[in-house]
């Protein structure tokens, strides 16, 4: 391929929320699932859908149109799960997003990529890492790791003791 | 290889050194005891052969010298003073301090041996005599042979009553579990099923009559029956019972079986095997505890596996594919306790460590210390007994520091003048509950509160009630001693065992009373990795609450709930407060007609949860839910049920307790 030689070109995966197109890195994405049965956790913040069983694994959800502040619509066939790796509070997880469809896989320069605009934005410029022009789109490439990291996913902080129960 | 040598020899070390210091000190029980000098002896004898083989030379030649002392004394010529046996123990000590810090200066450790050695020379007024010991290997094979020897038959008849099944028993399972003790044969009287068309299925028509092949006392097969006595009859017997009509005479049909002599003369060799093999279980095997959290990991994914299966099978309407995964399940859930079995170990092993800490602490203090232990047979999963040692050894030494008043005091106020420290462990439920008790001056509410305002931890002019007054027991920098001692007084203590214990999902109260002692509560839960559950419904979401609290489960109408004064409902006879789970989590949909009403036993108090609809029984295998849901405790995980979906498990303690503090109408 002719740009085998440039290291600054990666894969993105891009997917619709709303009206709006997304991308998320190809090397964060683990999976892409058809929607299956989520079971909700009380207690969480709406956007928490709550958690599947992926390959015998218990995997969190969270749903793109809650956590942007997009009203949400009923699922459609498209709706699917993009399982990615984050990194949260210094330890790598996995966790589902719930997005409206997935589109494609793009070969991207990320030298050319815009800064996201820092006023006049809907969305926080943290979970943004920068824009991509596509064709006539314009794709807003998310920065996960911050996205996940805020605090809002940790609600509250006194419950550090509660650890999870240990699987020996 | 070496190396791997060497650490096994630290292994095996470690466990002769702890071996020795719990002979040493049950040896000051029961003083001159010639079964425990023997041990002591023998236990010597072994490091000093292997210390050798692996090169630790001061090692050898010390403990060859205390095994002189101790073939003396075994020999009466040397008496066991007290004197002698602290030496013996600072000798432990220092042995177990050469263990560990093998790149230490040895010169200092060889120093340390020659001093310990002249003064037990000047002791006993005698040059130990470096004499070549043999201990007779023989003798410890015959007294192997002789634990193994009680080996009879045990006659058992076991007749249920009818009513047995109703209570949700399978006399089938006692009878596996009689298996484990010994060779069984068993036969089944099924004389007394009626004909076809009287049948109640619900009833238990049938009586076994077992033979036993065992060296277990008849208390432990009664205690295989705990939970059946009631239910049924229970004869033990180590005669063979002359027929079964002369045990129930009246309502046994003719049909007896034909007695016939169960072991026969081939039988006795099989006998004879039997016991050989017992000569050979005594001995344990050591195996790392990575192998055992795989083994762990694998059989939870089995236990996963066997709900699909389950499933599969009684939906697929195969008859054989049923009898198939019903055998199945059987062997996996007997897998499934066994593993956790092997898993759990008895606090027995760390009990030592507490009794040396009450001698040494009492001496230094002079302290009349008795410590008494209760339960120790109480079994905890390995990691929890790791991580509980360090605060009960704090909760102790603030016993000996603060509790426990100088016997002169103790005198006056009319108590005997030796102060005692219990130390109880029982099952509560799920949960197991360790007690550190002492009956010492118990806690001054007066000095709590000034010394926190002095620390500045409260205001001076709050009002507080006594259980706050002790919650500030708790907080970091609180001291209650004036003086900064090295054995407590710093202020770091009780609120690191609270982190600790809570850390184990555990709690910890105290109850104390001026001038009669104080106790420390602590509770941990024994929620292992894998529960037995009840699968709940509540609108098309699934909850598994740990099957070990429930009670009773009850049906009522959903007016009844809505209607409910004060979140009570009637449960026989009695009020009691209930919780609608549904709005608990906040699921709106169309209500039921009925509710099921979970009673699950909570602290003692027994509190109703409201739900849809019970699903049934289900094996757990509880997996985390994640860091994301760290602020989530009202469940303790999540498990994968056989369909695939996944079902949140409920922490019953924790949420009652939440829920409660919100409507605060449990005491």
């Amino acid at each position: 391929m002719e740009n085998q030689e440039d290291s600054q070109v990666n894969s993105i995966l891009s997917f619709k929320v709303g009206n709006e197109v997304f991308a998320a890195e190809v090397k964060k994405v683990l999976h892409i699932l058809e929607l299956l049965k989520i079971t909700h956790v009380p207690q969480c913040p709406e956007y928490m859908l709550g958690v599947i069983n992926l390959r015998g694994a218990v995997l969190p959800v969270i749903d793109s149109r809650l956590r942007f502040g997009i009203p949400p619509v009923p699922h459609s066939r498209n709706t699917c799960i993009i399982v990615m790796e984050v990194i949260l509070e210094e330890e790598q997880i996995k966790i589902g997003i719930l997005v409206d469809s997935v589109l494609e896989v793009i070969e991207t320069n990320i030298s050319k990529m815009q800064a996201p605009p820092s006023i006049g934005h809907r969305y926080k410029s943290d979970f943004i890492k920068g824009i991509v022009n596509h064709g006539d789109d314009f794709i807003m490439l998310l920065n996960l790791d911050n996205m996940f990291s805020s605090d809002e996913l940790l609600v509250v902080k006194e419950a550090a003791t509660d650890e999870s129960v240990d699987i020996n | 290889m070496i190396d791997y040598l060497q650490n096994k020899f630290i292994e095996e070390a470690g466990d002769l050194i702890s071996d020795l210091e719990k002979c040493l000190l049950e040896l000051e029980e029961q003083p001159n005891s010639p079964a425990l000098i023997d041990r002591i002896f023998r236990a010597l004898h072994t490091l000093k052969g292997s210390g050798a083989m692996f090169g630790y030379e001061l090692i050898s030649d010390f403990t060859h010298d205390l095994e002189t002392l101790y073939d003396e004394v075994r020999m009466q010529k040397v008496q066991l003073t007290k004197d002698l046996m602290d030496l013996t123990l600072q000798s432990v000590d220092l042995i177990r301090d050469i263990l560990n810090k093998p790149n230490s200066d040895s010169k200092i450790f060889k120093e340390r041996t020659v001093a310990i050695l002249n003064t037990i020379r000047k002791l006993t007024g005698k040059e130990l005599i470096i004499a070549k010991s043999d201990v007779n290997p023989k003798k410890t094979i015959e007294s192997n042979i002789e634990k193994a020897a009680d080996f009879r038959n045990v006659y058992i008849c076991f007749k249920p009553g009818k009513d047995i099944l109703k209570n949700g028993n399978n006399p089938l399972f006692l009878i596996d579990e009689l298996y484990n003790l010994g060779s069984c044969k068993v036969r089944c009287n099924a004389a007394e099923i009626p004909d076809y068309e009287l049948i109640d299925v619900y009833s238990c028509y049938i009586s076994w009559e077992i033979e036993l092949l065992s060296n277990v006392t008849f208390d432990e097969i009664r205690e295989v029956f705990l939970f059946v006595e009631d239910l049924a009859e229970i004869l033990i017997s180590e005669n063979p019972f002359p027929s079964w009509k002369l045990l129930n005479e009246s309502n046994v049909s003719p049909v007896t079986i034909e007695k016939y002599p169960l072991f026969s003369d081939d039988d006795k060799n099989t006998t004879f095997l039997i016991q050989q093999n017992a000569v050979n279980q005594v001995n344990t095997i050591r195996v790392s505890s990575e192998k055992l959290d795989q083994l762990m990991n694998l059989v939870s994914e089995l236990v996963t596996m066997q709900a699909r299966l389950d499933l599969l099978a009684a939906t697929s309407g195969n008859s054989e594919a049923l009898i198939l995964s019903e055998g199945m399940h059987k062997l996996s859930s007997q897998l499934r306790d066994t593993t956790l079995e092997i898993c759990m170990v008895p606090l027995q092993g760390i009990v030592t460590r507490f009794q040396r800490l009450v001698r040494d602490l009492g001496k230094e203090l002079n302290k009349e210390i008795n410590f008494v232990t209760e339960g120790m047979e109480t079994e905890l999963d390995k990691n929890i007994i790791e991580n509980i040692t360090d605060p009960i050894l704090h909760l102790i030494r603030n016993c000996i520091d603060h509790g426990i008043e100088n016997s002169e005091i103790r005198k006056l106020v009319g108590k005997p003048h030796f102060g005692t420290i219990t130390f109880k462990a029982y099952h509560s439920g799920p949960n197991v509950i360790l007690e550190i008790q002492d009956d010492g001056a118990g806690i001054n509410d007066e000095m709590v509160y000034q010394k926190a305002v002095q620390s500045g931890i409260i205001l001076s002019d709050s009002i507080l009630t006594q259980n706050e007054i002790r919650e500030l027991l708790f907080q970091p920098g609180f001291t209650t001693t004036t003086e900064v001692t090295a054995i407590s007084g710093r202020g770091v203590g009780l609120d690191v065992v609270k982190q600790q214990v809570n850390l184990l999902r555990g709690t910890i109260i105290i109850k104390s009373e001026r001038g009669k002692g104080t106790n420390f509560i602590i509770t941990l839960p024994l929620i292992l990795s894998i529960i037995d559950g009840l699968l709940v419904d509540i609108s098309g979401e699934h909850f598994i609450i740990p099957l070990e609290l429930v009670s009773k489960i009850m049906i009522y109408k959903q007016e009844m709930l809505s209607d409910a004064y004060h979140n009570l409902i009637s449960f026989e006879a009695k009020k009691i407060p209930f919780f609608n789970l549904r709005k608990e989590f906040n699921i709106n949909s169309s209500l039921p007609e009925y509710s099921e009403i979970i009673i699950v036993n909570y602290l003692g108090q027994e509190v109703g949860l409201a739900v849809d609809k019970v699903v049934g029984q289900q094996q757990a295998v509880i997996k985390p839910l994640g860091k994301v849901f760290n602020s989530v405790n009202l469940f303790s995980g999540a498990t994968i049920l056989g369909n695939g979906n996944v079902a949140l498990v409920i922490d019953i303690h924790r949420m009652i307790h939440e829920l409660s503090n919100e409507k605060a109408f449990i005491q």
